[in-house]
Protein backbone atom coordinates (compact mmCIF):
# COMPACT_ATOMS: atom_id res chain seq x y z
CA UNK A 1 0.00 0.00 0.00
CA UNK A 2 2.77 2.40 1.04
CA UNK A 3 4.76 1.46 -2.03
CA UNK A 4 1.72 2.18 -4.27
CA UNK A 5 1.14 5.58 -2.58
CA UNK A 6 4.77 6.55 -3.07
CA UNK A 7 4.61 5.47 -6.70
CA UNK A 8 1.45 7.50 -7.22
CA UNK A 9 3.00 10.65 -5.63
CA UNK A 10 6.02 10.33 -7.87
CA UNK A 11 3.78 10.26 -10.91
CA UNK A 12 1.81 13.23 -9.67
CA UNK A 13 5.04 15.21 -9.23
CA UNK A 14 6.07 14.40 -12.78
CA UNK A 15 2.65 15.37 -14.06
CA UNK A 16 2.80 18.69 -12.17
CA UNK A 17 6.26 19.40 -13.59
CA UNK A 18 5.10 18.72 -17.16
CA UNK A 19 2.03 20.94 -16.69
CA UNK A 20 4.19 23.75 -15.26
CA UNK A 21 6.48 23.56 -18.32
CA UNK A 22 3.48 23.73 -20.67
CA UNK A 23 1.99 26.74 -18.82
CA UNK A 24 5.34 28.55 -18.83
CA UNK A 25 5.71 27.85 -22.53
CA UNK A 26 2.28 29.29 -23.29
CA UNK A 27 3.02 32.40 -21.21
CA UNK A 28 6.26 32.98 -23.10
CA UNK A 29 4.60 32.57 -26.51
CA UNK A 30 1.41 34.53 -25.71
CA UNK A 31 1.87 36.73 -22.63
CA UNK A 32 -1.32 37.99 -20.99
CA UNK A 33 -2.34 41.65 -21.22
CA UNK A 34 -1.11 42.46 -17.72
CA UNK A 35 2.37 41.28 -18.61
CA UNK A 36 2.55 43.25 -21.86
CA UNK A 37 3.81 46.84 -21.95
CA UNK A 38 1.12 49.25 -23.16
CA UNK A 39 3.31 50.39 -26.01
CA UNK A 40 3.37 46.88 -27.39
CA UNK A 41 -0.36 46.31 -26.85
CA UNK A 42 -1.21 49.37 -28.87
CA UNK A 43 1.23 48.80 -31.66
CA UNK A 44 -1.54 48.85 -34.22
CA UNK A 45 -2.62 52.23 -32.94
CA UNK A 46 0.89 53.57 -33.10
CA UNK A 47 0.97 52.71 -36.78
CA UNK A 48 -1.51 55.47 -37.35
CA UNK A 49 -4.00 55.43 -40.16
CA UNK A 50 -2.50 58.40 -41.90
CA UNK A 51 0.72 57.85 -43.75
CA UNK A 52 1.59 61.48 -43.20
CA UNK A 53 1.50 61.04 -39.46
CA UNK A 54 3.76 58.04 -39.65
CA UNK A 55 6.24 60.24 -41.44
CA UNK A 56 6.17 62.92 -38.77
CA UNK A 57 9.54 63.67 -37.22
CA UNK A 58 10.16 61.85 -33.96
CA UNK A 59 10.09 64.99 -31.83
CA UNK A 60 6.49 65.53 -32.88
CA UNK A 61 5.14 62.15 -31.93
CA UNK A 62 7.51 60.81 -29.33
CA UNK A 63 6.70 61.13 -25.69
CA UNK A 64 9.04 61.95 -22.90
CA UNK A 65 11.63 59.25 -22.69
CA UNK A 66 12.94 60.67 -19.44
CA UNK A 67 9.75 59.70 -17.67
CA UNK A 68 10.52 58.16 -14.34
CA UNK A 69 8.82 54.85 -13.68
CA UNK A 70 5.40 55.34 -12.15
CA UNK A 71 5.08 53.49 -8.94
CA UNK A 72 8.48 54.44 -7.62
CA UNK A 73 8.71 55.41 -4.00
CA UNK A 74 7.12 58.74 -3.19
CA UNK A 75 8.70 59.10 0.17
CA UNK A 76 11.30 61.45 -1.26
CA UNK A 77 8.70 63.93 -2.53
CA UNK A 78 8.46 65.70 0.83
CA UNK A 79 10.55 68.67 -0.30
CA UNK A 80 8.39 69.18 -3.38
CA UNK A 81 5.19 69.10 -1.35
CA UNK A 82 6.55 71.37 1.36
CA UNK A 83 7.25 74.09 -1.17
CA UNK A 84 4.34 73.65 -3.57
CA UNK A 85 1.75 73.84 -0.79
CA UNK A 86 3.32 76.95 0.77
CA UNK A 87 1.61 79.96 -0.81
CA UNK A 88 4.01 82.47 0.76
CA UNK A 89 7.08 80.63 -0.41
CA UNK A 90 5.68 80.24 -3.92
CA UNK A 91 4.82 83.93 -4.13
CA UNK A 92 8.42 84.68 -3.28
CA UNK A 93 10.13 82.06 -5.41
CA UNK A 94 7.91 81.30 -8.41
CA UNK A 95 9.00 83.10 -11.53
CA UNK A 96 7.41 83.15 -14.95
CA UNK A 97 9.78 82.38 -17.82
CA UNK A 98 10.35 85.57 -19.76
CA UNK A 99 7.75 85.83 -22.51
CA UNK A 100 9.33 85.99 -25.91
CA UNK A 101 6.78 87.34 -28.31
CA UNK A 102 7.81 88.54 -31.71
CA UNK A 103 7.06 92.11 -32.74
CA UNK A 104 5.91 90.62 -36.03
CA UNK A 105 3.09 88.65 -34.35
CA UNK A 106 -0.35 90.05 -35.03
CA UNK A 107 -3.98 89.09 -34.91
CA UNK A 108 -5.86 86.39 -33.04
CA UNK A 109 -4.45 82.97 -32.67
CA UNK B 1 -10.38 84.62 -18.81
CA UNK B 2 -7.33 86.24 -17.18
CA UNK B 3 -4.18 84.15 -16.78
CA UNK B 4 -3.27 82.87 -13.32
CA UNK B 5 -0.56 84.49 -11.22
CA UNK B 6 2.62 82.48 -11.56
CA UNK B 7 2.40 81.15 -7.98
CA UNK B 8 -1.19 80.07 -8.55
CA UNK B 9 -0.09 78.01 -11.51
CA UNK B 10 2.06 75.73 -9.36
CA UNK B 11 0.25 75.75 -6.01
CA UNK B 12 -0.77 72.25 -4.95
CA UNK B 13 -3.92 72.09 -2.85
CA UNK B 14 -4.03 70.14 0.38
CA UNK B 15 -7.20 68.56 -0.97
CA UNK B 16 -5.17 66.96 -3.75
CA UNK B 17 -2.79 65.41 -1.23
CA UNK B 18 -5.62 64.24 0.99
CA UNK B 19 -8.19 62.99 -1.50
CA UNK B 20 -6.76 62.47 -4.97
CA UNK B 21 -5.48 59.00 -5.61
CA UNK B 22 -2.83 60.42 -7.94
CA UNK B 23 -1.11 61.97 -4.93
CA UNK B 24 -0.22 58.47 -3.74
CA UNK B 25 2.16 58.08 -6.66
CA UNK B 26 4.43 60.84 -5.41
CA UNK B 27 5.79 63.90 -7.21
CA UNK B 28 9.15 62.56 -8.31
CA UNK B 29 7.76 59.30 -9.64
CA UNK B 30 5.95 61.25 -12.36
CA UNK B 31 7.79 64.55 -12.62
CA UNK B 32 11.34 63.51 -11.96
CA UNK B 33 13.54 66.21 -10.44
CA UNK B 34 15.89 65.84 -7.49
CA UNK B 35 14.92 64.76 -4.02
CA UNK B 36 16.50 65.81 -0.77
CA UNK B 37 17.65 69.24 -1.90
CA UNK B 38 16.32 72.57 -0.69
CA UNK B 39 17.59 74.82 -3.46
CA UNK B 40 14.84 75.54 -6.00
CA UNK B 41 16.96 75.22 -9.13
CA UNK B 42 18.71 72.10 -7.91
CA UNK B 43 15.38 70.50 -6.95
CA UNK B 44 13.96 71.14 -10.42
CA UNK B 45 16.94 69.79 -12.31
CA UNK B 46 15.73 67.19 -14.81
CA UNK B 47 12.11 67.87 -13.94
CA UNK B 48 9.41 66.89 -16.43
CA UNK B 49 6.78 69.59 -16.52
CA UNK B 50 4.24 67.90 -18.80
CA UNK B 51 3.93 64.36 -17.61
CA UNK B 52 0.98 63.46 -19.84
CA UNK B 53 2.99 63.84 -23.05
CA UNK B 54 3.46 60.09 -23.31
CA UNK B 55 0.22 58.43 -22.17
CA UNK B 56 1.58 54.90 -22.52
CA UNK B 57 4.30 55.53 -19.97
CA UNK B 58 2.30 57.56 -17.49
CA UNK B 59 -1.49 57.82 -17.41
CA UNK B 60 -1.72 54.55 -19.33
CA UNK B 61 -0.15 52.60 -16.50
CA UNK B 62 -3.59 52.67 -14.91
CA UNK B 63 -5.98 54.14 -17.50
CA UNK B 64 -5.23 51.53 -20.14
CA UNK B 65 -8.29 52.05 -22.38
CA UNK B 66 -7.91 55.81 -22.48
CA UNK B 67 -4.18 55.74 -23.04
CA UNK B 68 -4.56 53.22 -25.86
CA UNK B 69 -7.20 55.42 -27.46
CA UNK B 70 -4.97 58.44 -26.92
CA UNK B 71 -2.35 56.91 -29.20
CA UNK B 72 -4.53 58.06 -32.08
CA UNK B 73 -6.29 60.97 -30.36
CA UNK B 74 -7.05 63.89 -32.64
CA UNK B 75 -6.19 66.48 -29.99
CA UNK B 76 -2.87 64.81 -29.35
CA UNK B 77 -1.79 64.06 -32.92
CA UNK B 78 -3.65 66.89 -34.67
CA UNK B 79 -4.71 64.54 -37.41
CA UNK B 80 -7.24 67.10 -38.60
CA UNK B 81 -4.50 69.63 -39.32
CA UNK B 82 -2.40 67.00 -41.01
CA UNK B 83 -5.29 65.75 -43.12
CA UNK B 84 -6.15 69.13 -44.59
CA UNK B 85 -2.53 70.23 -45.03
CA UNK B 86 -1.67 66.97 -46.79
CA UNK B 87 -4.76 67.46 -48.96
CA UNK B 88 -3.39 70.87 -49.93
CA UNK B 89 -0.11 69.28 -51.00
CA UNK B 90 1.96 69.46 -47.81
CA UNK B 91 4.72 66.84 -47.83
CA UNK B 92 5.25 65.54 -44.31
CA UNK B 93 8.42 63.77 -45.41
CA UNK B 94 9.98 67.08 -46.47
CA UNK B 95 12.17 68.46 -43.64
CA UNK B 96 11.45 72.02 -44.78
CA UNK B 97 7.75 71.53 -44.37
CA UNK B 98 7.98 69.59 -41.10
CA UNK B 99 10.15 72.35 -39.65
CA UNK B 100 7.49 74.90 -40.50
CA UNK B 101 4.75 72.63 -39.17
CA UNK B 102 6.55 71.92 -35.92
CA UNK B 103 7.42 75.59 -35.42
CA UNK B 104 3.89 76.92 -35.85
CA UNK B 105 1.22 74.23 -35.81
CA UNK B 106 2.01 71.88 -32.96
CA UNK B 107 1.41 74.47 -30.25
CA UNK B 108 -2.24 73.42 -30.28
CA UNK B 109 -1.35 69.80 -29.49
CA UNK B 110 -3.01 68.66 -26.28
CA UNK B 111 -2.06 65.65 -24.22
CA UNK B 112 -3.83 64.03 -21.24
CA UNK B 113 -2.62 66.56 -18.70
CA UNK B 114 -3.59 69.54 -20.85
CA UNK B 115 -7.24 68.64 -20.34
CA UNK B 116 -7.41 66.79 -17.05
CA UNK B 117 -5.07 68.63 -14.70
CA UNK B 118 -3.79 71.83 -16.32
CA UNK B 119 -5.08 74.87 -18.15
CA UNK B 120 -4.21 74.93 -21.83
CA UNK B 121 -1.21 76.93 -22.97
CA UNK B 122 -3.57 79.30 -24.77
CA UNK B 123 -4.77 80.44 -21.34
CA UNK B 124 -1.25 80.76 -19.98
CA UNK B 125 -1.08 77.27 -18.49
CA UNK B 126 -0.96 76.41 -14.79
CA UNK B 127 -2.81 73.88 -12.69
CA UNK B 128 -6.59 73.79 -13.11
CA UNK B 129 -7.35 73.27 -9.46
CA UNK B 130 -4.31 72.76 -7.30
CA UNK B 131 -3.32 69.54 -9.12
CA UNK B 132 -6.70 67.87 -8.54
CA UNK B 133 -7.50 65.75 -11.58
CA UNK B 134 -10.74 66.42 -13.45
CA UNK B 135 -12.40 63.45 -15.10
CA UNK B 136 -14.57 65.75 -17.19
CA UNK B 137 -12.69 68.62 -18.74
CA UNK B 138 -13.75 72.11 -17.65
CA UNK B 139 -16.05 73.71 -20.26
CA UNK B 140 -14.59 77.21 -20.12
CA UNK B 141 -11.04 76.65 -18.92
CA UNK B 142 -10.23 73.53 -20.91
CA UNK B 143 -12.47 73.07 -23.97
CA UNK B 144 -13.20 76.78 -24.18
CA UNK B 145 -9.59 77.66 -23.43
CA UNK B 146 -8.56 76.41 -26.87
CA UNK B 147 -11.86 76.51 -28.77
CA UNK B 148 -12.43 80.03 -27.60
CA UNK B 149 -13.57 82.62 -30.08
CA UNK B 150 -14.92 80.10 -32.55
CA UNK B 151 -16.89 77.91 -30.13
CA UNK B 152 -16.95 79.16 -26.54
CA UNK B 153 -17.87 82.75 -27.40
CA UNK B 154 -20.67 81.52 -29.67
CA UNK B 155 -21.93 79.16 -27.00
CA UNK B 156 -22.07 81.63 -24.13
CA UNK B 157 -23.29 84.55 -26.25
CA UNK B 158 -19.97 86.38 -26.21
CA UNK B 159 -20.47 88.08 -29.57
CA UNK B 160 -22.33 91.36 -29.34
CA UNK B 161 -25.92 91.17 -30.51
CA UNK B 162 -25.98 87.41 -30.91
CA UNK B 163 -27.66 85.35 -28.19
CA UNK B 164 -26.11 82.39 -26.45
CA UNK B 165 -26.76 78.84 -27.57
CA UNK B 166 -30.05 77.59 -26.14
CA UNK B 167 -28.37 74.38 -24.97
CA UNK B 168 -26.27 76.50 -22.63
CA UNK B 169 -28.70 79.26 -21.78
CA UNK B 170 -31.69 77.08 -20.95
CA UNK B 171 -30.19 73.71 -20.20
CA UNK B 172 -26.68 74.52 -18.99
CA UNK B 173 -25.31 71.71 -21.09
CA UNK B 174 -21.57 71.06 -20.96
CA UNK B 175 -19.43 70.11 -23.95
CA UNK B 176 -19.33 66.53 -22.72
CA UNK B 177 -23.12 66.30 -22.73
CA UNK B 178 -22.91 66.02 -26.53
CA UNK B 179 -19.25 65.19 -27.12
CA UNK B 180 -18.92 61.97 -25.13
CA UNK B 181 -15.86 61.85 -22.91
CA UNK B 182 -15.46 58.08 -22.79
CA UNK B 183 -12.64 56.17 -24.46
CA UNK B 184 -14.39 56.38 -27.86
CA UNK B 185 -14.02 60.15 -27.78
CA UNK B 186 -10.26 59.81 -27.37
CA UNK B 187 -9.98 57.30 -30.21
CA UNK B 188 -8.85 58.96 -33.42
CA UNK B 189 -8.29 55.76 -35.38
CA UNK B 190 -10.93 56.93 -37.86
CA UNK B 191 -8.20 59.27 -39.16
CA UNK B 192 -8.81 62.60 -40.78
CA UNK B 193 -10.77 65.45 -39.30
CA UNK B 194 -13.32 65.47 -36.50
CA UNK B 195 -16.15 65.31 -38.99
CA UNK B 196 -15.03 61.80 -39.91
CA UNK B 197 -15.43 60.60 -36.33
CA UNK B 198 -18.31 58.09 -36.27
CA UNK B 199 -19.01 58.99 -32.64
CA UNK B 200 -19.31 62.73 -33.34
CA UNK B 201 -22.65 64.01 -32.08
CA UNK B 202 -25.59 64.80 -34.32
CA UNK B 203 -28.65 66.91 -33.56
CA UNK B 204 -30.90 63.95 -34.34
CA UNK B 205 -29.47 61.94 -31.46
CA UNK B 206 -31.57 64.04 -29.09
CA UNK B 207 -34.06 65.69 -31.45
CA UNK B 208 -35.43 62.49 -32.91
CA UNK B 209 -38.90 64.02 -32.92
CA UNK B 210 -37.93 66.44 -35.70
CA UNK B 211 -39.70 65.07 -38.77
CA UNK B 212 -42.33 66.04 -41.32
CA UNK B 213 -45.61 66.78 -39.60
CA UNK B 214 -44.05 67.79 -36.30
CA UNK B 215 -45.80 71.15 -36.48
CA UNK B 216 -42.92 73.12 -38.00
CA UNK B 217 -43.69 73.99 -41.62
CA UNK B 218 -40.04 74.01 -42.67
CA UNK B 219 -39.51 70.49 -41.31
CA UNK B 220 -40.80 68.99 -44.54
CA UNK B 221 -38.75 66.17 -46.06
CA UNK B 222 -37.12 68.39 -48.68
CA UNK B 223 -35.74 70.83 -46.11
CA UNK B 224 -34.65 68.05 -43.75
CA UNK B 225 -32.86 66.25 -46.59
CA UNK B 226 -31.20 69.28 -48.13
CA UNK B 227 -30.49 71.75 -45.35
CA UNK B 228 -28.16 71.19 -42.39
CA UNK B 229 -29.78 71.99 -39.04
CA UNK B 230 -27.46 74.91 -38.25
CA UNK B 231 -28.30 76.63 -41.52
CA UNK B 232 -31.71 77.47 -40.09
CA UNK B 233 -30.88 77.34 -36.40
CA UNK B 234 -27.60 79.25 -36.00
CA UNK B 235 -28.64 82.41 -34.19
CA UNK B 236 -26.43 84.74 -36.20
CA UNK B 237 -22.93 85.46 -37.44
CA UNK B 238 -19.90 83.53 -36.26
CA UNK B 239 -16.20 84.14 -36.63
CA UNK B 240 -14.19 83.74 -39.83
CA UNK B 241 -10.40 84.14 -39.87
CA UNK B 242 -8.14 85.25 -42.69
CA UNK B 243 -4.59 85.61 -43.90
CA UNK B 244 -2.38 83.73 -41.45
CA UNK B 245 1.34 84.00 -42.17
CA UNK B 246 4.16 82.33 -40.30
CA UNK B 247 7.84 83.11 -39.96
CA UNK B 248 10.86 83.71 -37.75
CA UNK B 249 11.83 87.29 -36.99
CA UNK B 250 15.28 88.97 -36.87
CA UNK B 251 15.70 87.91 -33.25
CA UNK B 252 15.00 84.29 -34.09
CA UNK B 253 11.52 84.30 -32.53
CA UNK B 254 8.84 82.25 -34.26
CA UNK B 255 5.63 84.08 -34.95
CA UNK B 256 2.39 84.00 -36.82
CA UNK B 257 0.38 86.98 -37.93
CA UNK B 258 -3.17 87.02 -39.17
CA UNK B 259 -5.49 89.60 -40.65
CA UNK B 260 -8.44 90.82 -38.57
CA UNK B 261 -11.22 88.29 -38.11
CA UNK B 262 -14.75 89.00 -39.27
CA UNK B 263 -18.18 87.92 -38.11
CA UNK B 264 -19.78 86.17 -41.07
CA UNK B 265 -22.87 84.13 -41.87
CA UNK B 266 -22.68 82.36 -45.20
CA UNK B 267 -24.69 79.49 -46.62
CA UNK B 268 -23.02 77.47 -49.34
CA UNK B 269 -22.80 74.09 -51.00
CA UNK B 270 -21.66 71.26 -48.76
CA UNK B 271 -17.95 70.47 -49.33
CA UNK B 272 -17.96 67.26 -47.25
CA UNK B 273 -21.05 65.45 -48.46
CA UNK B 274 -21.30 62.00 -46.93
CA UNK B 275 -23.83 59.65 -45.38
CA UNK B 276 -23.43 61.51 -42.11
CA UNK B 277 -23.45 64.96 -43.75
CA UNK B 278 -25.82 64.51 -46.69
CA UNK B 279 -27.19 68.03 -47.03
CA UNK B 280 -26.74 70.35 -49.99
CA UNK B 281 -26.95 73.59 -48.00
CA UNK B 282 -24.64 74.12 -45.03
CA UNK B 283 -22.98 76.98 -43.20
CA UNK B 284 -19.44 77.89 -44.20
CA UNK B 285 -16.64 79.58 -42.29
CA UNK B 286 -13.43 81.04 -43.69
CA UNK B 287 -10.32 79.45 -42.21
CA UNK B 288 -7.07 81.42 -41.72
CA UNK B 289 -5.04 79.39 -44.20
CA UNK B 290 -3.81 80.87 -47.48
CA UNK B 291 -1.38 80.08 -50.24
CA UNK B 292 1.49 81.92 -48.53
CA UNK B 293 0.96 80.42 -45.09
CA UNK B 294 4.45 78.87 -45.05
CA UNK B 295 6.08 81.10 -47.69
CA UNK B 296 8.80 82.13 -45.22
CA UNK B 297 10.11 78.55 -45.28
CA UNK B 298 9.94 77.87 -48.97
CA UNK B 299 8.01 78.23 -52.16
CA UNK B 300 4.97 76.19 -52.96
CA UNK B 301 4.95 74.14 -49.76
CA UNK B 302 1.18 73.82 -50.17
CA UNK B 303 1.51 72.79 -53.79
CA UNK B 304 -2.11 71.76 -54.21
CA UNK B 305 -3.67 74.55 -52.20
CA UNK B 306 -6.79 74.76 -54.33
CA UNK B 307 -7.70 71.13 -53.60
CA UNK B 308 -9.79 72.26 -50.63
CA UNK B 309 -12.02 75.32 -50.16
CA UNK B 310 -10.96 78.02 -47.73
CA UNK B 311 -14.63 78.36 -46.80
CA UNK B 312 -15.15 75.15 -44.89
CA UNK B 313 -18.13 73.27 -43.48
CA UNK B 314 -18.93 74.57 -40.01
CA UNK B 315 -21.34 73.97 -37.17
CA UNK B 316 -21.63 77.18 -35.13
CA UNK B 317 -22.47 76.64 -31.47
CA UNK B 318 -25.04 79.43 -31.24
CA UNK B 319 -28.13 77.34 -31.87
CA UNK B 320 -31.65 78.65 -31.21
CA UNK B 321 -35.07 77.40 -32.25
CA UNK B 322 -36.06 80.80 -33.68
CA UNK B 323 -33.49 82.72 -35.67
CA UNK B 324 -33.59 85.70 -38.01
CA UNK B 325 -33.27 83.49 -41.10
CA UNK B 326 -36.03 81.05 -40.14
CA UNK B 327 -38.57 83.61 -38.96
CA UNK B 328 -40.27 83.55 -42.37
CA UNK B 329 -39.60 81.63 -45.58
CA UNK B 330 -38.38 84.73 -47.35
CA UNK B 331 -35.97 85.63 -44.58
CA UNK B 332 -33.85 82.97 -46.25
CA UNK B 333 -35.28 82.42 -49.73
CA UNK B 334 -34.03 85.09 -52.08
CA UNK B 335 -31.65 86.61 -49.50
CA UNK B 336 -28.55 86.81 -51.63
CA UNK B 337 -26.41 88.22 -48.82
CA UNK B 338 -26.85 85.08 -46.76
CA UNK B 339 -25.27 82.95 -49.47
CA UNK B 340 -21.59 82.67 -50.36
CA UNK B 341 -21.38 84.10 -53.84
CA UNK B 342 -18.38 84.89 -55.99
CA UNK B 343 -18.20 88.47 -54.76
CA UNK B 344 -17.54 87.19 -51.21
CA UNK B 345 -14.41 85.35 -52.32
CA UNK B 346 -11.11 86.96 -53.29
CA UNK B 347 -10.07 86.20 -56.88
CA UNK B 348 -7.04 84.15 -55.80
CA UNK B 349 -9.29 81.84 -53.76
CA UNK B 350 -12.13 81.39 -56.25
CA UNK B 351 -10.76 78.21 -57.76
CA UNK B 352 -10.36 76.59 -54.34
CA UNK B 353 -13.88 77.60 -53.39
CA UNK B 354 -15.61 76.74 -56.66
CA UNK B 355 -17.34 73.68 -55.10
CA UNK B 356 -18.97 75.76 -52.35
CA UNK B 357 -19.73 79.08 -54.07
CA UNK B 358 -23.41 79.53 -54.86
CA UNK B 359 -24.31 80.76 -58.34
CA UNK B 360 -26.94 83.53 -58.26
CA UNK B 361 -29.40 81.33 -60.15
CA UNK B 362 -29.04 78.59 -57.52
CA UNK B 363 -30.12 80.76 -54.60
CA UNK B 364 -33.57 79.55 -53.53
CA UNK B 365 -36.20 81.86 -55.01
CA UNK B 366 -38.60 83.84 -52.83
CA UNK B 367 -41.83 82.00 -52.17
CA UNK B 368 -45.35 83.07 -51.48
CA UNK B 369 -45.47 83.31 -47.69
CA UNK B 370 -47.28 80.42 -46.10
CA UNK B 371 -45.74 77.93 -48.51
CA UNK B 372 -42.19 76.62 -48.68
Amino acid sequence: MNHRTLFSRKHLLWLAAVLAIIVLGVLVIRPPAWATPLGAQSATHLNTTSATIAEMPPQQLAGNSQMAAVGASHIQSDNCIACHTDKKKLKKLAKEPEEVKSEEAAGEG
Amino acid sequence: MPPLEVWQKVLVKDKFLEKDVHADIGCIACHGGQSGVDDKDAAHEGMIKKVGADPAKTCGKCHVDYATAAQTNIHRLQTGYQEVLAHRGADFTDPTFTTAYNNHCTGCHADCSDCHVSRPTALGGGLLSGHLFKKTASIWQTCGGCHSTRIADDYKGGHEGIPADVHWEKKGMLCSDCHADDASYHDGSHGGTRYEDPTAPTCEQCHEDVKPGDGVDQHDQEHLDKVACQTCHAAGAYKSCYGCHTGIDDKGIKYFASEPSQMTFKIGHNPIKSEKHPWEWVLLRHVPTNKDLFAYYGENLLSDFDALPTWKFTTPHNVRAKTPQNETCNNCHGQTDLFLTEKDVTPDEREANAPVIVAPEDIPKPVEEGGS
